[in-house]
């Protein structure tokens, strides 16, 4: 009894969603979206201090970008220390010399598109060996990264 | 059989993300941007630190006129600050003495009060010297006379 | 003319080593320390040196039954010690014939120096002839012999 209601209730089925034969062929018409005008755009997020302990000889400081891009296209990060690689005091009296990890001041995103909830991170490392901790008298010294993001090929 | 229905409400938590609270951010309109690194001293107490190292004993063969001596000072101090050392009688005289008190005069010579140039220095060294003159050497018994000096460090200004 | 007897004694010295001198050290928890200056005059010097100045002859005018002499003492020695000098007649007053004239020495026959450094300290001694002894030896030159003796003694 059973079989026989479950044959009878697909043939109703099929019937519900068949094309009525009675239909004819118009013709197809394409889908399409044109993004070359749509901007891309990406954002690189850096934080505003990093603070480093004395005595620290290595800190990192990390960063993250998300991105909606051409295809193809993704975005480089730039991290330059400062021109003379030398912290200073307020009073441009005292300096701690300081420089960034080779191998860290580049970072190249992977996709082209990055969401917010999943950017890439990546780390720039101030070093600072411990005889330049030993030459600096005690002070508070602040130096400057300069971030820097253009799009490239990926 | 009953049918347990689980309705389990996923509660998206924001992460509390590891990101100073003042970021920058770079965009197509904004290139370029910059980040303060710092330096943090609040675990440092006082002064800095510093060492002088000195003769514990100054030894001065008999007959000689001039013997020189040396002390030194490495520093590691707040900008602006220096090592006074002082080299000084302990306010009995400048004479040596022997068992009996008899006496053998000398005189200080050179950099009995040094101060160092910075904060940070490294063996930055002080020369001072103890003179006898050659009358008081013709005078004394042959004995073995002593005094004491004090040597007194300093964190001054620079 | 004068003989002068320098006592020169061996100075066992030690041979001065270059041994590096122990460094004290000062910091921000100790800011003050001593130091002491030293000198060992026992190890560079040893006893010291000294020499005794004696006349070179003591003239006697026949008939003379007391002469006067010094010496004279020089010493840088250590603290607790003074030249020690001692006066004794080697030999009578002796002439040609072998004859002599019998003298003494007195007043004093030892000396000690006033401290251990001293210089040219002068001590007196007396040689003493007795008149009997004048008037039973025959008109000669006569010649006799003291000595002086050095030493180092306690203070």
């Amino acid at each position: 009894m059973k079989k026989v209601l479950s044959l009878v209730l697909a043939f109703v089925l099929m019937f519900t969603i068949c094309i009525p034969v009675f239909a004819e062929y118009v013709g197809s018409t394409p889908v399409r979206v044109d993004g070359s005008t749509v901007g891309a755009s990406y954002t690189v997020t850096i934080p505003a201090t990093a603070t480093i302990t004395w005595g620290q000889t290595e800190k990192s400081v990390e960063y993250s970008v998300y991105s909606q891009l051409a295809t193809g296209k993704g975005v480089k990060v730039t991290v330059n220390a400062d021109a003379d690689g030398k912290m200073k005091n307020a009073a441009n009296t005292a300096f701690l010399e300081y420089s960034l990890k080779s191998g860290t001041t580049e970072y190249t995103t992977t996709k082209s598109v990055i969401l917010s909830e999943n950017a890439e991170k990546s780390s720039v490392v101030v070093q600072i060996p411990t005889a330049n901790w030993d030459k600096a008298s005690i002070d508070n010294y602040v130096g400057t990264l300069t971030f820097s993001a253009e799009l490239t090929n990926i | 059989m009953k049918k347990v229905i689980s309705l389990v409400m996923a509660l998206v938590m924001m992460m509390a993300i590891m990101v100073p609270a003042f970021a920058a951010e770079l965009n197509a309109t904004t290139q370029s941007g910059t980040a303060t690194v710092q330096t943090d001293t609040s675990a440092i107490t006082g002064d800095g630190t510093y060492t002088v190292t000195y003769p514990a004993t100054m030894n001065i063969v008999w007959s000689t006129a001039t013997t020189n001596f040396e002390y030194k000072v490495s520093s590691n101090l707040r900008t602006g600050k220096a090592i006074q050392v002082v080299v000084a009688d302990t306010g009995d005289g400048l004479n040596m003495l022997n068992a009996s008190n008899a006496t053998l005069a000398y005189t200080l010579g050179g950099t009995t009060t040094g101060k160092t140039t910075g904060p940070v220095v490294t063996d930055a060294t002080f020369n001072y010297s103890i003179n006898v003159d050659s009358a008081v050497w013709a005078a004394a018994a042959i004995d073995t006379y002593s005094d004491t000096l004090t040597f007194t460090s300093t964190v001054v200004d620079a | 003319m004068k003989k002068v007897i320098s006592v020169v004694l061996a100075l066992v010295m030690m041979m001065a080593v270059m041994v590096p001198a122990f460094a004290a050290t000062l910091d921000v928890n100790t800011q003050s320390g001593n130091s002491t200056v030293l000198v060992d005059g026992i190890t560079d010097k040893g006893d010291g040196t000294y020499s005794v100045e004696i006349p070179a002859s003591v003239d006697l005018i026949w008939g003379d039954t007391t002469k006067a002499g010094e010496y004279k003492i020089t010493s840088q020695v250590q603290t607790d010690k003074r030249v020690k000098v001692t006066l004794a007649k080697a030999k009578d007053l002796t002439n040609a014939a072998n004859e002599t004239i019998e003298f003494a020495v007195a007043d004093a026959t030892t000396g000690i120096a006033n401290s251990a450094v001293v210089n040219n300290e002068a001590h007196t001694f007396n040689l003493t002839i007795d008149a009997s002894e004048w008037a039973a030896a025959s008109i000669a030159t006569y010649e006799g012999t003291i000595t002086f003796t050095a030493e180092l003694a306690d203070a």
